[in-house]
């Protein structure tokens, strides 16, 4: 065992009644690489996510973060953890009514204590630092808006904010442009990369389209059923290799194409795609 | 699908269908109903059959009705003049009564906040607390307010206090019931997110759920002090000071100039109070009332005159920002980082107009609170010597028994207040499905029926049922067929309201996919209007017949028939132990009501 890795998965379980959401998943990440997860909707990505955080317990396996072993702890040991770790959500899970500095301010709780309920709550080094991080990702001029009024592509900006407050080690991002226009997600990849690079975080973000990964990412891992079907450097990788993942090789440039538009198509809400239903009924 | 694709058969008349296959009505499922669903349908067609033969008991007739009219014509005649008490009194009284209501509700939101906190499936702890919290809140709605006013009445030396806390502890149920149920609705994402960032729970509660729930409790509370407000006249009766008691006093005296002048005061303040919540609500929220209540109408009209100001003052403040789904040009995200000045500069929040008017807003808020609490007079060293008097009352109240009464008429008297309950609940049923329907804009032939049904619906809930029912009473002298005819008065504005509501709330699709199949109005109101809206109309009407049960409790006291009059015979007479015997009636007859209503609003999904 590697003492440098930040995360460590080993026979990773994970069951939700009936459901094998991961099968005896593997995972190593080292310190400031970018690890881009891959596959289909219902094939574990958020789940592997969610456990590397502690959300939820895992039914058996190993989850070593940042030397911690995280289905152990509990309390303030889990929570400061989680503190190390930034996480941006698809749906960027901010709070609609408060305003943009103050959902920032949020991903610093862990470290003040206690309730906090308005700006004034919060003491002014850490708005400094918050001011800072939303200048950082374009929005300073937005600092006083409600979170409601920005675009999507802007509430994304301001959770990677938030998720910067934290100060972490490790960044994982779930789906982070899934809900976004082409424009909009190519600025806020672009925006992980780089402030990923100038902080050298470790970033494990998951995503669906095969081309933004493969162009993205340090290294592809591919799920599948919640198996480790792939892991390899990013470069040099081909996309007929990586369309494996989905479960289809493609015969013709034609057949592969029309993957890739499927693919790309943009999922709005994290439903099973009617293709991993299909093969789910077939399995049973 | 069949239809579409398969091709015309030439010569087939196209109005007419094809031949039925035959052997499909063997192939095709039958059709299951669970025997669950049978049952709750049978007792809810014997809750109906019972409400019936209430109703027909209660007397309740046209002619009736004529003869009460001349009672009335000549007891105003014998009234004369209405007269008001003296002005600085009435001022007095009236900041009393507000004040008191006031104080209680404010009382009730602070408790109910652990309270939700601990009974809402997401928030709470564990089983065995949820069970207690939601113990708290059934326990708590289902003792009446006056009753809690008589016991403590007795505890405190006479003041606002036994008020306070009266409403305080009755509202508990009411306000944490749906302050529980807003937390249940959050979006889960944002305290996910602050959960994930290393929050701890109460953080997730403090930045995750409460500036979501916040609309909807303000509104819950305010919503609260409007009930209780029209209800703080019945406190009056059982001797908490302020309007009520004045009134209560004036029409024992016979004195009903007096006694009706009062009840106009409390008309008034009501509507006041009203509009009052309406335009707080506006304010503090920035929410637009989307409510036909009195008030709301005042607001939204006074909107309409100041629209085009604000849309000047939002374009200044750069509020007017599209939605989040709007497409917008990508902007670069940053090209040169600000300087340490700049950011120093952001500190500072600019005031714009939305923050001026909520701190405005806050603070006025702070000295209501302050003046009512100032006004009530609390006398807190009360709270000290209560303790003390606590063993010698409570020793009184147990065990409970029937005293002087026998359990027949004791019985009686409750299956009489059940009777008012169900029996109101059916009229009120009847016509506020009439009137509800007509008020909903999908269901309306034209604005000009929902305008007026919606404003006839405001009219009716302007008028507070205590007294409309003393006033009843005191005309005709009707026992409890004032009771029923006041509860189902009242009952319409509040039940027609809500089936309008709920009935503009439905999918429009299937209204217009039947439309556009050539259906009538008649029949899309009964296949796709009333389908989709049932659950709601049977939820809410069993509200209603909650509500309606305790209410029959409180009309009996001020004279309107039933087990009420016992209670305040048995209240005023230190007979504890019947006061008791009679709660726990009360109590168990909700309970039921409540479990009924769970049932129902479960089979029928
Ligand atoms: N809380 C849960 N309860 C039950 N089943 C769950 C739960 N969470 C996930 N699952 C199941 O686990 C499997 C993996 O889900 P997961 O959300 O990890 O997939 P994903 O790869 O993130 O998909 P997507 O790309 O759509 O987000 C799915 O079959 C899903 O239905
Ligand atoms: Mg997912």
């Amino acid at each position: 065992m590697s003492e440098t890795s930040v995360i460590e998965i080993e026979a990773l379980t994970k069951e939700y009644g009936r459901t094998v959401a991961l099968r005896e998943a593997a995972l190593r990440v080292e310190p400031g690489e970018i690890v881009v997860l891959l596959g289909l909707s219902g094939s574990g990505k958020s789940t592997l996510l969610r456990q590397v955080v502690g959300l939820e317990a895992p039914t058996s396996g190993r989850v070593r973060v940042l030397g911690e072993e995280v289905p152990s702890l509990t309390g303030r040991r889990l929570r400061a953890l989680r503190s190390r770790v930034g996480f941006v959500f698809q749906q960027f899970e901010l709070v609609p009514s408060l305003t943009v500095l103050e959902n920032v301010l949020t991903g610093a709780l862990a470290e003040l204590r206690g309730p906090r309920l308005g700006l004034w709550a919060y003491p002014r080094r850490l708005k400094l630092v918050a001011l800072g991080h939303l200048d950082r990702v374009g929005l300073l001029d937005r600092a006083y808006q409600r979170a409601d009024t920005l675009s999507g592509g802007q509430q994304q900006r301001v959770a990677i904010a938030r998720a910067l407050m934290q100060n972490p080690e490790i960044l994982l991002a779930d789906e982070p442009v899934a809900s976004l226009d082409p424009e909009s997600s190519a600025q806020v990849m672009a925006l992980i990369r780089e402030i990923a690079m100038d902080a050298g975080l470790t970033v494990v973000c998951s995503l669906h389209q095969v081309d933004l990964a493969l162009s993205w990412g340090d290294r592809i891992v591919g799920l599948r059923h919640g198996e480790v079907v792939l892991d390899t450097p990013a470069s040099g990788l081909s996309k007929a290799q990586v369309m494996e993942v989905y479960g289809r090789v493609a015969t013709s440039t034609g057949e592969l194409q029309a993957i890739d538009t499927e693919l790309a198509s943009p999922v709005v809400s994290p439903a099973v795609s009617p293709m991993a239903e299909a093969r789910s009924a077939a399995h049973s | 699908m069949t239809t579409l694709t398969a091709p015309l058969r030439p010569g087939s008349d196209p109005g007419s269908h094809p031949e039925p296959d035959v052997s499909i009505a063997e192939r095709a499922p039958k059709r299951v109903v669970s025997p669950e669903r049978i049952a709750a349908g049978t007792t809810l067609v014997a809750i109906v059959v019972v409400a019936i033969v209430a109703l027909m008991e209660s007397g309740i007739s046209i002619t009736g009705m004529i003869e009460s009219w001349g009672h009335a014509e000549r007891f105003f005649a014998r009234v004369g003049t209405i007269e008001f008490p003296e002005f600085g009194e009435l001022l007095h009284l009236t900041g009393l009564t507000v004040g008191l209501v006031l104080c209680g509700t404010l009382f009730a939101a602070v408790v109910s906040v652990p309270v939700a906190y601990i009974a809402a499936s997401n928030t709470t702890p564990g089983a065995a607390w949820q069970a207690f919290g939601r113990f708290v809140t059934v326990l708590t709605r289902a003792i009446p307010d006056v009753v809690l006013a008589m016991v403590f009445v007795l505890m405190f030396s006479i003041g606002t206090l036994p008020g306070i806390l009266a409403i305080g502890i009755h509202s508990i149920g009411m306000i944490s019931k749906l302050f529980a149920d807003a937390i249940e609705q959050i979006d889960e994402g944002p305290r996910l997110a602050i959960r994930a960032a290393g929050g701890s729970k109460v953080q997730e509660f403090t930045s995750g759920i409460l500036p979501q729930v916040l609309p909807s409790w303000v509104a819950t509370v305010l919503h609260r002090n409007d009930i209780n407000l029209r209800g703080s006249v019945v406190l009056g009766y059982v001797g908490v000071a302020g309007l009520g008691l004045e009134m209560s006093y004036a029409f024992k005296s016979l004195d009903y100039s007096l006694g009706l002048g009062i009840a106009l005061v409390m008309f008034a303040l009501c509507v006041v109070m009203e509009i009052v919540s309406s335009v707080v609500r506006k304010a503090m929220l920035g929410v637009a009332p989307t409510g036909r209540g009195l008030g709301d109408r005042v607001v939204q009209l006074a909107g309409r005159v100041g629209a085009r100001r604000r849309i000047e003052t939002r374009a200044a403040n750069g509020l007017d920002t599209p939605p989040s789904s709007a497409p917008r040009p990508a902007a670069p995200v940053r090209t040169a980082p600000a300087a340490a000045s700049d950011l120093e500069a952001a500190l500072r929040r600019p005031w714009t107009g939305a923050r001026v008017r909520n701190t405005a807003w806050g603070w006025i808020a702070v000295l209501v609170v302050v003046g009512s609490v100032l006004v009530c007079d609390i006398r807190w060293s009360d709270l000290i010597t209560f303790w003390a008097k606590v063993p010698a009352i409570a020793v009184q109240f147990w065990p409970p028994s029937f005293g002087n009464y026998d359990a027949e008429t004791m019985f009686g008297a409750m299956a009489t207040t059940i009777g008012i309950a169900l029996a109101a609940t059916l009229l009120s049923f009847v016509f506020s499905v009439v009137i509800g329907s007509l008020a909903a804009r999908n269901v309306a032939p034209n604005g000009g029926v929902r305008g007026s049904m919606r404003l006839l619906l405001v009219i009716i809930r302007g008028v507070p049922e205590v007294i409309l029912a003393i006033i009843l009473i005191v005309i005709t002298g009707l026992g409890s067929q004032a009771g029923t005819i006041a509860l189902a008065f009242g009952g319409i504005g509040l039940l027609g309201k809500l089936i309008a509501d709920s009935f503009e709330e439905v999918k429009a699709g299937p209204e217009r996919a039947l439309r556009a199949a050539g259906a009538t109005r008649g029949q899309v109101y009964a296949s796709a209007t009333l389908p989709q809206g049932r659950r709601a109309l049977i939820g809410h009407s069993f509200y209603l017949l909650d509500t309606n049960i305790r209410a029959a409790t409180i009309l009996g006291i001020v004279g309107g028939g039933g087990v009420g009059y016992y209670l305040l015979n048995a209240g005023q007479g230190s007979n504890y132990a019947v006061v008791t015997a009679i709660v726990l009636m009360i109590l168990a007859t909700v309970l039921v009501v409540e479990g009924l209503a769970v049932w129902m609003r479960r089979v029928f999904r």
